[in-house]
């Protein structure tokens, strides 16, 4: 009998790989090779070397997961009660609430940044005068509905039974908190603090607009030597970001349960 | 009670400072004056400067093509991939669904110089001029939003009784029928949600944009200016441009409109989901 | 009903990688009739059926519709609709569009005539010679128009009984009548064979007994070829002309629901079809078989000496008073069951499953009867060991005729394990398998012995050893007068003294009956 290429439900896959290899995988692949080359196209380690040897350059690294870790834990002080209030159906009817919370989201972020800023300005606080603060501001501004989705969602799952097992049998309310509340909402914590930490490196918008440009992170950094066709220096900072995700991507896998992460990826 | 009066007291407080800046804008568009906090008296005129801007009508033109264009191909390729992928052996199924990963554990800065790093180097050694357009555009916002898709798709099949496609061979479906009669109308919601998605993210991105456009679209030879790119060049130099302050007072009516439209709708899902398993009792033959 | 053949299987072996789940089978499937594939879950019986659907396709082997080979046709073009296990009903359609799915998609042959246009026909045409244009006929093919299919709909549905619902959504419908709605949506389309996976299984057991009377006259009415897949054999026995009982992807018997049950093949199907007593036994005279430590008279022929299993059902033994001149018991247990109470009588260390209507009392002596024609001895199968009477204790071992063995209780079930308490855990749910009731098999090659008679706890005697051409084949008889037979690479005397090593991966389980009975209450 003649084989046939009959049609099968998998090769539906075929386009959806494809595109994924050329325009995800080459490129990585690329960002790799260029990052140790030199612009005559030789193997060499000169963007490692220009990094290490460039104090400026590990400062900006630094600084960046300083702010980073700063925002984080605003974001998570900020937020995590009010996700803890929401999940309960008291002050939150029908989830208009929420909706409310993650609304502004979807108005453009630069659009956002920016009247964030004028507030500021407004305020008698900006750029020129405090762009440290002024940036921390901005980034909380940004990434708050990022942190209180992902822990609303841990909140809703909150075994309610436990919790009232516990200080049926005695607890103390900040007992029952540290030993029953956060314990179980954990997942959403790590969730929310993936999705804050990660951008805020690499975010370039916000800083430059809320430190008029006075503070350079590290994303900014990367902005920088695209601007100016570096792509040796580009894709080697590049490839140390990507270093960076590999790893929190690492300890969040260690620490959260692989259905509870909320952007849905396997990792 | 003193528990309950504190949370709401929290709650408002931080909806308040959230919405602060935007409020701001939509106050102030309604006077002419260069920059927020200062009010020069009650007028409309932003409104009609508004659509009078070439500048910002075409930036928005151009957003809203590329959302949808993008979109468009994120929905037709990542649905038929996460079908595909569905159905391939475990090991070959991972490996697809690791790969999917990346673009949305990467951070979006990472992606587009990779992908800029490719288009630089195809248009140096490949076409010898610069490949910078619409089409590179596209295929950014396009990998911005495909795995999106794809995870939006994929818990719909995995929700999908395995035998309806096999029922509607057994019926007389040839395979690609049978897809298209009972796998895909199961899977619509995740299509749909996914194509929403895909919108918002295109929407609201900056770096990709900034990274990979070239001349085309509504910018002619100029290189395509969407909202984000506009928006960031003004605020470069000074405060937002009045007119721009119009624009998110639409921006935001449209959204609480589209918001509150849902709301309704999805509650009135609900309360009709009551009333049919009300009917079932009643009707109940068994 | 006429004795064509509507399905042969031929040869047929389906593999699933290593996994060999159908192996080398053979059937056929007359016209018209209702026939049953019972066993075992996991047994290949569903793969059958797949493969009769077209969603499988044999490894090798043919399958033939009539004499036409239909092995590599696809399940659209074949004449064949399958009621699925969950229904598979579209979730996005009405009961109508449900029903009318497969009917839309047919097209029938019409016959239609068509002119020919050649020279002839507009000569014709310019003398205004309509009448006699020339044509001709063509069959084309067209869609089923919509009032037939209205008709056959409305049909399908009334002799399902669900006339009225034609525009329910399918989550508004009860499980019975999503259940009816699935048939409706196979028949509509006048298959020549309607096949039905476990199309009870999800029905609580009222609506299952409803439903099994209901199928039956279904088939009666519609005349055509049923094929049925379970694992009850209640309900195999109630609906089917034909029985085709399967384990381990082997057919062990084809045929009617009374010679099944009557006339069992070999051990195995005498216990899953039915209650039954099981021995090993031994022929020591010209119809006179021995068990139970007891010589009793029988109708079946063997050689003398002979090694066999008997059957006996529960309701053909009786119990007498003590006094009487045959083998003695005493009741150990008592169930009343409503027609009948259900005792277990212990002989020796033997137990024996009675069903009597008189209402004994309990530890009262008795003794016991059988009638020849009902003791049914069957050739003993030297391929495997298997045991039918065996149970779980309290230990989590098998008992076997009093010894116990490790075992490996999270075969039962894929993907379970055994708690720190000894409960059985699948998917949270605890089951407590103390007391349930298994037939345990052990391949002639995984048992092992040895003259060391401290490593196990069973301990058995050597009856005879046979050389095989490569190995030998040695029988043993344990302390609980229960036969082992094992492959072995060295002779052992008779009446050595050995113990019996299974290693606990090695004992296959089957619980008798659901899993679900054993559920512990949290």
């Amino acid at each position: 009998m003649k084989r046939t290429l009959r049609f099968q439900r998998k090769y539906l896959c075929i386009p959806y790989v494809i595109f994924l290899i050329l325009f995800i995988i080459i490129p990585i692949l690329l960002i790799i090779f260029y990052a140790f080359t030199n612009k005559q196209g030789f193997f060499s380690f000169d963007a490692m070397i220009d990094f290490f040897s460039t104090p400026t350059k590990i400062s900006i690294l630094l600084n960046s997961l300083f702010i980073a870790v700063q925002t984080t834990i605003l974001c998570l002080v900020i937020g995590y009660p009010v996700a803890y209030f929401l999940a309960n159906k008291k002050y939150n009817k029908n989830g208009v609430l929420i909706t409310l919370f993650i609304m502004p989201m979807w108005i453009n972020f630069v659009l956002r940044t920016g009247a964030t800023r004028d507030l500021l300005t407004w305020l008698g606080v900006n750029g020129g005068n405090a762009p440290y603060f002024a940036t921390l501001v901005g980034m909380v501004y940004n990434y708050l509905p990022f942190t209180i989705l992902p822990l609303y969602t841990a909140m809703l799952k909150l075994d309610k039974s436990q919790i009232e097992a516990a200080s049926d049998l005695g607890a103390r309310p900040v007992q029952v908190f540290t030993r029953n509340i956060l314990p179980q909402s954990l997942p959403g914590i790590i969730s929310a603090a993936t999705m804050v930490f990660m951008p805020t490196i690499s975010s370039y918008v916000i800083s430059d607009t809320m430190s008029e440009g006075k503070i350079t992170l590290f994303g900014s950094s990367i902005y920088i030597s695209f601007s100016n066709n570096q792509w040796n220096t580009g894709s080697f900072l590049a490839l140390i970001m990507l270093i960076i995700i590999f790893i929190s991507m690492l300890v969040t896998h260690k620490f959260s349960n692989e259905e509870d992460t909320v952007r849905g990826g396997t990792w | 009670m003193v528990k309950k009066i504190f949370a709401n007291i929290y709650i408002y407080l931080i909806l308040l400072l959230m919405y602060l800046p935007v409020l701001l804008l939509i106050v102030f568009s309604f006077t002419e004056s260069a920059n927020v906090g200062n009010w020069t008296g009650f007028s409309w005129n932003l409104y009609p400067r508004l659509f009078q801007d070439q500048e910002i009508m075409s930036a928005l033109g151009n957003t809203l093509i590329i959302a949808l264009v993008s979109s468009v191909v994120s929905v037709v390729l990542g649905t038929l991939g996460a079908i595909g992928t569905f159905y391939l052996k475990r090991r070959n199924k991972r490996i697809v669904e690791g790969i999917t990963n990346i673009p949305v554990v990467n951070a979006e800065i990472v992606m587009a110089l990779s992908l800029t790093v490719m288009f630089v180097f195809m248009g140096t050694y490949i076409f010898r001029k610069s490949i910078f357009s619409f089409y590179t555009l596209l295929i950014g916002h396009v990998c911005l939003s495909l795995p999106f898709v794809y995870l939006s798709v994929k818990p719909k099949l995995q929700q999908m009784d395995p035998n309806l496609y096999e029922a509607a061979m057994d019926l007389g479906c040839t395979p690609k029928r049978a897809l298209a009669k009972v796998v895909i109308p199961q899977i619509i919601p995740g299509v749909i949600s996914g194509f929403l998605l895909a919108i918002t993210l295109s929407l609201d991105d900056f770096i990709i944009t900034a990274f990979l456009r070239g001349p085309g679209l509504l910018s002619g030879y100029k290189s395509i200016e969407t909202l984000s790119t506009l928006v960031q060049a003004k605020i470069k130099k000074g405060p937002i441009p009045p007119e721009m302050r119009a624009l998110t007072t639409l921006i935001f009516l449209l959204i609480l409109t589209g918001v509150a439209v849902t709301t309704i709708y999805r509650n009135q899902k609900a309360k009709k989901i009551k009333t049919h398993s009300m009917k079932r009792i009643r009707y109940g033959k068994f | 009903m006429d004795n064509t053949c509507i399905i042969t299987l031929q040869d047929v072996n389906k593999k699933f990688g290593d996994a060999l789940i159908v192996d080398n089978l053979n059937l056929f499937i007359k016209k018209g009739e209702f026939v049953t594939f019972l066993g075992p879950s996991g047994c290949g019986k569903t793969t059958t059926l797949r493969m009769i659907s077209g969603f499988e396709m044999p490894t090798s082997g043919k399958v033939f519709l009539y004499d036409k080979d239909i092995t590599k046709i696809p399940p659209y073009k074949r004449p064949i609709n399958t009621v699925f296990q969950r229904y598979a009903l579209f979730p996005h359609l009405d009961v109508y569009n449900n029903v009318a799915f497969g009917l839309k998609l047919k097209k029938v042959p019409v016959e239609c005539t068509k002119f020919i246009y050649n020279k002839e026909f507009f000569k014709k045409l310019f003398k205004f010679d309509f009448k006699n244009l020339p044509r001709e006929k063509v069959t084309k093919y067209k869609h089923v128009s919509a009032d037939v299919i209205d008709k056959k709909v409305a049909r399908a549905l009334k002799i399902v009984d669900l006339e009225d619902l034609e525009d329910r959504s399918i989550e508004t419908l009860s499980g019975g009548q999503q259940q009816r709605v699935a048939i409706a949506r196979a028949i509509v389309n006048e298959p020549e064979i309607l096949l039905l996976d476990e199309p009870l299984g999800a029905l609580d057991l009222k609506m299952r007994k409803e439903m099994q009377l209901e199928l039956k006259e279904m088939h009666r009415k519609l005349g055509i070829t049923f094929i049925y897949v379970t694992h009850d054999q209640e309900e195999a026995l109630t609906m089917s002309d034909t029985i085709v009982v399967i384990k381990d992807g082997v057919v062990q018997q084809v045929g009617t629901p009374t010679q099944i049950y009557n006339e069992p093949k070999n051990a195995f199907v005498a216990d899953f079809i039915g209650e039954s007593n099981i021995y090993s036994a031994t022929m020591i005279d010209k119809k006179k078989v021995r068990f139970l430590g007891w010589t009793w008279d029988c109708v079946d022929d063997f050689d003398v000496n002979e090694n066999v299993d008997v059957v006996i059902r529960p309701e053909d033994i009786q119990l007498l008073g003590p006094r009487n001149t045959n083998l003695l018991g005493v009741i150990k247990s008592k169930i009343f069951k409503g027609v009948h109470y259900e005792y277990i009588v212990l002989v020796g260390k033997t137990e024996i499953q009675v069903r009597d209507t008189r209402d004994l009392k309990l530890d009262s002596h008795v003794s016991i009867k059988i009638e020849p024609q009902n003791i049914q001895i069957m050739k003993k199968e030297y391929n495997i060991n298997a045991f039918y009477n065996a149970y779980i204790n309290d230990k989590n071992k098998v008992v076997i005729s009093g010894d116990e063995f490790d075992c490996d209780l999270t075969q039962l079930s894929p993907g379970s394990k055994v708690d720190e308490e000894g409960f059985l855990v699948v998917n949270k749910l605890r089951y407590n398998l103390a007391d349930a009731n298994v037939a345990a098999e052990i391949a002639l090659s995984d048992i092992e012995i040895s003259d060391d008679i401290s490593l196990s706890g069973v301990k058995g005697v050597v009856i005879n050893s046979i050389w095989k051409g490569d190995h030998y084949q040695v029988l043993l008889r344990s302390s609980g007068e229960e036969d082992y037979v094992l492959d072995t690479q060295y002779n052992w005397n008779v009446n050595d003294i050995v113990s019996i090593i299974i290693p606990k991966e090695k004992i296959k389980l089957r619980l008798k009956g659901d899993l679900s009975k054993y559920e512990e209450n949290a």
